[in-house]
């Protein structure tokens, strides 16, 4: 059977929620901040300021050259989640075959539940109107159906706004004719360079390669190129991403970029307590650690390092991540990032060791008491002097927890 | 122009259809019509849920919140276009 996928994105997600939320600022160009200061970057520009330039990853004082009249709004993650739980609630009466990839997009497998596109095209204008009746009426969604996972977010990408493109199999024979290659999703600049140096120069050009020339030069990632331009599926819509994590992690763009040891230990410690405490809430424990801070200018220290035993304690966690300051700073820092990884079911096994067990059952308190009165409630001294860094923000990650929608 | 503001308010409401309207508050001794109710979110501060209306009178913008322990509103946020 021919499988029928759909796949959901909103379009300038935040910015839109904010306009949605404050009608004063629909029609008008909107960027979403992380932090409202000169160096800060815009994580989300409304379609009026795209118009005039302004992009994802820009900094304020660059987007404010461009577009003097913009408007910039201090992120709110609580709100994007409510809206984001709001909508997915709405995929999921469709089908239970719905994939969150992200804070704002989805995948619905309909295969079985449709029988033809003419079909799939009316519940994914449905599902539209349904967005804008139920969630908020300024809202509005890029919606791509094909028959495969990668070919429908292919699709709707290619009308943006409010989009609705379907891609049939006969559609592979011109689709990809002279496209090129940064047009597909997961083809980035070094990526495209690759694929130029060995004859590649457009998305028909790869979908007329060879899989075997493509598996020789790129390994198993260049087959799978070639299976998606080929409309052969590799991944199905999988309904239990976002329910475990494989890793969880922090980043933060220092506001003072400095080469203070001191500072950025605080902040770090903040991001691996903030860490530790996710992970505890999905039940886990890291065997692995990664961090490491990023200079100003070009370069870094970043590392990652297997545990010898399994943490799960704040504590044992904070240290861990401060290791990564035996290295010298060099050069001012912008921004630091903790991960932890290989994530494993927490072991019941009680410790030997009388301090361990002390350590867990505080650390335990803590969490209820967090839990119970807020975030850093209960917090290490060393990092009360930064309790207003490092705020609660939505990541980039595509692999979206539950928990983070759920909240 | 965006304000924090935090401070306590008198907000009169309907209840409809299962959802809490807002339909003006009064602060610092000026009531304010509600003409817009753009959305309604929550969020969990500890335990606490907290409702935030973001409600326009048609010339500013208003973040209002609820916090469901104490029953009290807040007026959080302010935006205008002076």
């Amino acid at each position: 059977m021919e499988k029928i996928i759909l796949h959901l994105d909103m379009n300038s997600y935040f910015a839109t929620v904010e306009q949605q939320a404050n009608p004063l600022l629909r029609g008008k160009p909107v960027g979403v901040c992380a932090y409202l200061s000169e160096r800060g970057c815009i994580i989300a520009a409304s379609r009026e300021a795209k118009l005039q330039g302004v992009s994802t990853g820009m900094r304020v004082f660059a987007a404010r050259q461009i577009c003097p009249k913009i408007v910039l709004v201090e992120n709110d993650p609580p709100k994007y989640r409510f809206v984001s739980k709001s909508i997915f609630s709405l995929l999921k009466k469709v089908s239970d075959e719905v994939e969150i990839y992200s804070i704002d997009e989805a995948f619905i497998d309909l295969t079985g539940l449709v029988k033809d596109y003419q079909t799939a095209e009316n519940i994914a204008r449905r599902l539209k109107v349904e967005i804008k009746e139920c969630v908020g009426s300024w809202l509005t969604c890029s919606v791509g159906i094909a028959p495969t996972r990668w070919l429908a977010k292919f699709a709707s990408e290619e009308k943006k706004p409010d989009g609705l493109t379907v891609i049939r199999r006969e559609d592979l024979k011109t689709i990809f004719t002279n496209r090129p290659l940064q047009h597909a999703w997961g083809i980035a600049s070094k990526l495209e360079k690759r694929l130029k140096s060995i004859g590649i120069y457009t998305l028909g050009d790869l979908q007329k390669a060879s899989a075997f020339y493509l598996k020789e030069n790129l390994g198993m990632y260049g087959y799978y190129l070639w299976c998606h331009v080929n409309g052969i599926e590799v991944e199905r819509v999988d309904t239990t991403r976002g329910n475990l994590p494989k890793s969880i992690g922090h980043s933060y763009c220092v506001p003072q970029q400095t080469t203070d040891k001191k500072y950025l230990q605080g902040i770090m410690a903040k991001l691996a307590l903030r860490a530790a405490s996710r992970m505890r809430s999905f039940g886990m424990q890291t065997n692995k650690i990664m961090c490491g801070f990023s200079y100003v200018y070009h370069g870094g220290v970043w590392h990652s390092w297997r545990l010898p035993v399994a943490l799960y304690n704040s504590s044992d966690i904070v240290r861990e991540s401060a290791r990564i300051f035996s290295h010298s700073i060099e050069q001012k820092v912008r921004l630091i990032a903790v991960s932890l990884r290989n994530l494993t079911p927490i072991s019941n096994q009680l410790s030997l060791f009388a301090n361990q067990i002390l350590n867990t059952n505080l650390t335990q308190a803590i969490d209820k008491l967090n839990q119970r009165y807020g975030e850093f409630t209960i917090l290490p001294g060393s990092v009360l002097p930064f309790t207003s860094y490092a705020p609660d923000r939505i990541g980039f990650r595509k692999s979206v927890m539950l928990e983070n929608i759920e909240q | 122009m965006h304000q924090k503001i935090d401070e306590p308010i008198e907000v009169e409401v309907v209840f409809l259809r299962s959802r809490i309207i807002p339909r003006s508050f009064s602060w610092k001794n000026i009531i304010y019509r509600i003409k817009n109710l753009g959305l309604v979110h929550d969020a969990f501060v500890g335990r606490e849920k907290v409702y935030y209306f973001s409600v326009s009178d048609g010339v500013n913008f208003f973040k209002l919140c609820l916090h469901t322990n104490s029953l009290q509103w807040r007026l959080e946020e302010i935006y205008n276009e002076g």
